[in-house]
């Protein structure tokens, strides 16, 4: 499809310093080819340090500054807890569900 | 009750080891009474200790040594990593701004800012000779 219909991604498992550069580097494969609506999805990522954070936040950037976004959703209370303590949840918008995430994106013209 | 436990891991300075990590402080936590939500906590205090200490004493080198060790009584439960990598001055890490429009985030010195957070207690010292030490402890209940 085009460019404007959301990718989703689906990282698994725990997102460590040993696992954040491969979902840094699909992240960036999806910029690169010009989808710059992402969502990812993280129903069963379990965990997320900092490193796994710091690809969200630069795959964020990167998608504004082509005119999208990068949205989250399906978070567990855990994670959530950890996003919203390093404020990432002002920066992020968040939806409880993979729906919800991409009715956001239809609703700005998607 | 009332037993002191004591359990130790060593590792070699590689990111593939973080899971292995993970599950020690898990089994520690949950085996000196920590709850889940502590429990959770310090697995991830440990994860940003040591990935720090891959990054930054050991520069991305494979072979170093880290040495983690978990103590607890009835009221504390006390991890210690050690590494004999490059001294760092994890007091001169800056603190991040997790507030603010997304343009304006630094994103450096998260690490520090959770193992702070997620801690009751977080210590550093570093020598020339002694390498690294980072001690942190979660209260019990």
């Amino acid at each position: 499809m085009s460019a404007q219909t959301p990718v989703i991604v689906h990282p698994q498992g725990r997102m460590d310093a040993a696992r954040a550069p491969a979902l840094e580097q699909e992240l960036r494969q999806q910029l690169a080819h010009g989808h710059h609506r992402l969502i990812v999805d993280l129903s069963k990522t379990t965990y997320i340090s900092s490193n796994g954070l710091r690809v969200l936040l630069a795959a964020h950037k990167t998608a504004q500054q082509d005119g999208g976004s990068l949205k989250l959703c399906c978070l567990s209370p855990r994670l959530l807890e950890i996003f919203e303590m390093a404020g990432f949840d002002q920066i992020f918008e968040i939806y409880e569900d993979r729906n919800a995430a991409e009715n956001a994106f239809a609703k700005v013209g998607g | 009750m009332g037993k002191a436990q004591h359990f130790q891991l060593t590792i070699l300075s590689d990111f593939s080891n973080l899971g292995a990590v993970a599950d020690f402080i898990t089994h520690a936590a949950g085996e000196s009474g920590l709850d889940e939500s502590a429990s959770y906590n310090a697995q991830m205090a440990v994860d940003e200790a040591v990935t720090n200490v891959i990054e930054h004493a050991y520069h991305g080198r494979q072979d170093g040594q880290i040495f983690i060790s978990c103590e607890s009584d009835d009221d504390e439960f006390i991890i210690v990593i050690q590494d004999y990598g490059k001294p760092f001055d994890f007091n001169k890490v800056p603190k991040p701004r997790v507030k603010g429009p997304l343009a304006r985030r630094s994103i450096g010195g998260l690490g520090v800012f959770f193992m702070k957070k997620l801690m009751d207690k977080v210590e550093f010292s570093s020598s020339a000779d002694r390498g690294n030490r980072v001690r942190m402890v979660k209260r019990i209940r």
